[in-house]
Formats: C-alpha cells, structure tokens, sequence
C-alpha cells in the first residue's frame, strides 16, 4: 500500500472504521513512513480539537422563552378558526357597510335635483309675452285681495317661480292647520268677495273637524310640461286636496304645489295617458256655481287644506292664451278611479289610453301609477258659447 | 439510548395529541445539542440561541409532519441544520461573522490555570475560525462527526446521501481542516 492509497484511508483509520486486514496495512504504512505518520497525526489532532470543544451553556431561560413562544403561539387561533372567527365578524360589519352605502346613496340620490331636465320641457308652443301677461294679472288679483309669498317670485323670471313653492313649503310643513290653511289660500285667492271666501273657510274648516276622515288620496305631481304657467294652480296638490282644482283657472303655481314632492321621471313610461281639455271660463263659472257646494264639502271632508287652497272662480275670466301643457302624476292604483272622476269633473278628457295594458293587461298593484296628463287649451267655439 | 427514542417517540406522540407540556420535555432533551451544533456552525453566541430557538419553533409548528421514520433528534438535527445554514449565508453575506469567543463564548469547563486556559481559549478560537472557514457541508459533516458522535448511518440518514459519500466527505473535510489550522499546528510544532 503506498502513501496516496494510505491518504484515503486516513479518516477511516482513524474512525477505526476499516476491516482488519485494511487496518493493519494502513497501520504498517504509517509506522514506516513519518510524512503520513505526521499526515494521521495532523488529523487526529484535528478531530481532537473539535471534539474537545466545550459545550457550552444556553442562555438562562431558553426553555422557557421557546415554551412561553409556543403557548402563545398554541392560542392563537388556526387558519379555520380565523376563518371562522373573522366570518362571524365580518357579516355584521359587512351588513352595516351595506347599509350605510344605502343609505348614503338614497341620500345622494335625494339631494340633487330631479326635476331639472323637464322644467324646460314644454310641447306647447307657448309664447312668453302672453305668460307674463297672466302673471302679472295674477299677481295683481292676488295683491289686491291678500298678501301673496309667491306672487313677488312670479313676477321674476320663470326659473325664479320654479323655487318659489320650495320656498314656501317649509313654512307650511311647520305651520299649524289652520295656519296653513291660511297661507295655502292666500296665492290662490281669486277675485272674488274676501268676506265669502272667509266665511267659508272657516265654516269648511268647522266641518272638516266633524266630518269623517278618509285617507288622502295620494297623487303625487311628477313633472310637468310647464313648471311655471299660469295653468299649474294650486288645486294641483293631489296629496292634501282634489287633484284638479280647477284645470282652467289662471294663477301662478302656488304653495298647495309645493307641498307635493315632485319625482324624477328617469326612464319610466306612463301606465295612462289622458288628453284633457279646459273648459271655457265661462262654463267653469257655470259648473262651480251649481257644484260647488256639493264638490267642496265633498273635497274638504277628505282632505284638509282643500277649501283654503280651492281657489274661488275669478270676477272675470283671462284670457287664455293658446298652448298645451303636459303633467304627470303618481297616483295609488286604489285611487287611480277618484282622480280620474275629479279629472272629468274638472275638464273634458279627449283620450284616454293604456300604456300598462301593453305588457300586462293588469293593473300593476305593486306601485303607484303614472299618469300623463295632456291639458288642451279651452275650445274656442265652446268659449264663445 | 433505545429507550430515550423511545421516549422521545412518546413524548411526540403526546405532542401530536395535543399536549404541548411534552413539547417541553423534548426542548429540555435537546437544546444544548441543538444549540451547540448551531453556535459551531455560526460562530456566534446570540444568533445561535435566536436560531436554536427558531428551530423548535419551527419543530413544533412541523411535529404534525413527522412520521416517526427516523429518530425525533435526527429530524431535529435536520430542522437545526438547515436553519443554520440559512443564518450563516446571511452572516457571510453581512460579513458579520466576526468570533470574538472571549465576549461570548462562556466556559463550562472545570476552571483551569491561567496559562492552559489562555492556549485552550487560542486552540477553540482557531478551530472556531478554521470550521467558519469551511463550506457548509464540510463544516456539517465534521460537526455532526466528530463533535456530536453522530454515527455514519444517521449522518447520511440526516443528510440523506449514501453512507460511503458520507466518509469521502468527512475525509475531505478533515483535510480541509487540517489545511486551515495548518499554520497554527506549523507554528506550534516548530516552536516546540
């Protein structure tokens, strides 16, 4: 055996780790030869040095800092737990942000203005000569008889009367009945005797106290062609009174309306359309004289406010300039039969057609109706009649 | 030894039920090996015991995993290996494996005389260099050899290469050894 084969052998032979007969070969090279005789002392010397290495003493208390680790470590919950846990907890929070989003956006939703796109929506060809012409006429009728809030917005541009029943509905929501009675009739006072027209009030008043209640039907203005006009009157105020005051009188839109909120139309289409025509001053004169006490007690026991919004027939009538005006309304299904009786009452319906009938021949129950309302100019034979 | 395994088995099985009080009968087992082994391969007193104690963290989060194929300390040894390997690339890459064995390294051993304690301290301090020195396999095989007396079968078993690449690496880490305290072993012999 020769010094490189010995080499290999070294650590084997020192690990004791050969057969005899190799042992005793390599231990008979290395008694001969001194270089690998001091080679195998070199390493032995080495693998004396590590193993006499001291073992040393762990830091005081690593036992307990791993054991305290892992304890803490052994409460904290698994992943499944944290699932779990973090389930439980995060439905309610999740609820609550949903609910808040909600409410937030209906908040939103509520806080921008609806109404803006058709309040210069007008089909008829209305000039602005003749409207300010009425307005000014109502006004002065107005004035003449009792201080109006919305008279001085009329007089101001069209825009202007558009805010005026916003303006005037806060004071109303907050005012007593009896004041707001008041304050309703005042814009929609009419030439006509101020001693009567306070009279009765306050005998419509006296009764409305006695009389049977019933729901008021609720028929709320959507939007209509002609904001501002002279046609809008204040009887237009389904929710507290009759719905169709009076189709043909000429006042400024006043504080009944106001009361009313007006919705955004979005995309929806009307469930009926009815096409109506005003009936001529005169005739009107004529109705309400033969109807008007049975019309109105029949209107002031439903609903409060009426008699002091129900404007009295003008001394003389104005004239009536040609355009048409569109409304609409959301009417209840249940009481979608009154407003069509009062809107027959109040003028001539031309047409009348069933959008909903087209997709559904039912009369949808689940929401309320939207109404078009089409008002045509008073017939000029009929006028002249 | 055979009945410590199987202490060591049970103690794992009472672990694996759930009952972590076992756990720290095996932590007591075994810390001092484990940290020994870890402090040679780093060098370094504080990132030992941090690494020692990484390695039972790392065990008892992994106790689920373990068989019982091979022994719990070799499983272990293999968890304190593969941790101080990791911990000493990143000390060479920081160049912080400086030794300085008087600050950290304290004596177990019976107090010596002045003189024998101040050539062992230079004889540790050497080796310490010369197995930092070392690449990690080499420095692994010796430990595990020659400082643990973890026989050949579980070496390989550890580090999973046959027995006979276990002794041609023990042998070409010893020369790698001998080669880094050549000059110190050339000094001494020359001056004696």
């Amino acid at each position: 055996m020769n010094c490189e084969e010995v080499a290999n052998h070294f650590s084997d032979y020192l690990d004791q780790s050969l057969d005899t007969a190799t042992m005793t070969r390599v231990a008979t090279h290395i008694i001969a030869c001194p270089l690998c005789r001091a080679e195998s002392n070199d390493i032995a010397e080495c693998i004396d040095q590590v193993a006499s290495l001291p073992v040393l003493d762990l830091p005081i208390g690593f036992a307990q800092r791993v054991m305290a680790h892992v304890r803490e470590v052994e409460e904290k919950p698994t992943v499944w737990q944290w699932l779990f846990q973090s389930w439980s907890l995060k439905v309610p929070l999740q609820a609550t942000a949903v609910v808040i989003v909600a409410v937030l956006a209906v908040f939103l939703y509520q806080k921008e203005e609806p109404l803006k796109p058709y309040n210069s929506m007008n089909l008829a060809s209305q000039s602005a000569p003749p409207v300010a012409t009425e307005e000014k006429e109502q006004a002065t009728t107005s004035e003449s008889l009792t201080p109006s809030p919305v008279s001085p917005a009329a007089e101001k541009k069209p825009q202007a009367i558009v805010q005026a029943p916003t303006e005037v509905a806060k004071p109303l929501a907050d005012a007593s009945p009896r004041e707001r009675l008041s304050k309703l009739a005042a814009p929609n006072q009419q030439p006509q005797a101020p001693a009567a027209l306070k009279a009765e009030v306050e005998s419509r008043l006296e009764e409305r106290k006695e009389a049977p209640r019933r729901p008021p039907i609720r028929a709320l203005e959507v939007a209509t062609g002609r904001e501002a006009g002279p046609m809008s009157g204040g009887a237009f105020g389904f929710g507290i009174g009759l719905p169709f005051g009076d189709l043909r009188q000429l006042a400024p839109r006043s504080a009944p309306m106001a009361l009313e909120n007006s919705l955004p139309l979005g995309d929806r289409t009307a469930d009926f359309e009815f096409v109506v025509r005003r009936r001529p001053a005169q005739r009107r004169d004529n109705i309400e004289s033969v109807d008007s006490v049975r019309q109105s007690a029949e209107a002031d026991a439903t609903t409060p406010g009426f008699a002091a919004r129900r404007p009295a027939p003008p001394a003389a009538a104005p004239k009536i300039e040609s355009f048409a005006e569109i409304r609409l309304y959301n009417v209840a299904p249940e009481h979608f039969e009154i407003f069509k009786k009062e809107l027959a009452a109040e003028a001539n319906i031309e047409s009348e057609s069933k959008i909903y009938a087209k997709e559904n021949n039912s009369l949808p129950n689940d929401r309320h109706l939207l109404i078009k309302v089409t008002i045509l100019q008073p017939d000029s034979a009929a006028s002249s009649r | 030894m055979v009945s410590e395994a199987n202490s060591d088995a049970e103690c794992v099985r009472k672990l694996q039920r759930g009952q972590t009080d076992a756990f720290e009968t095996l932590v007591r087992r075994h810390e001092k090996t484990i940290f020994n082994l870890v402090y040679r391969m780093l060098g370094d007193y504080d990132e030992a015991a941090e690494t020692s104690q990484e390695v039972f963290f790392s065990a008892y989060r992994a106790i689920g995993q373990f068989r019982g194929e091979s022994n719990f300390s070799t499983w272990l040894y293999r968890i304190a290996l593969n941790h101080a390997t990791t911990r000493r690339k990143n000390l060479n890459t920081r160049k912080q494996r400086n030794v300085s064995l008087e600050m950290t390294e304290p004596m177990s051993d019976p107090q010596p005389g002045p003189s024998e304690t101040m050539e062992k301290k230079e004889i540790r301090e050497h080796v310490q260099k010369a197995l930092n020195n070392l690449s990690p396999d080499d420095a692994t095989v010796i430990l595990l050899r020659d400082l643990q007396d973890v026989p050949y079968e579980e070496v390989a078993q550890l580090l999973e290469i046959p027995v006979g690449t276990v002794k041609s690496r023990l042998h070409r880490a010893r020369q790698a050894l001998k080669s880094e305290l050549a000059s110190y072993f050339y000094a001494g012999r020359k001056a004696v």
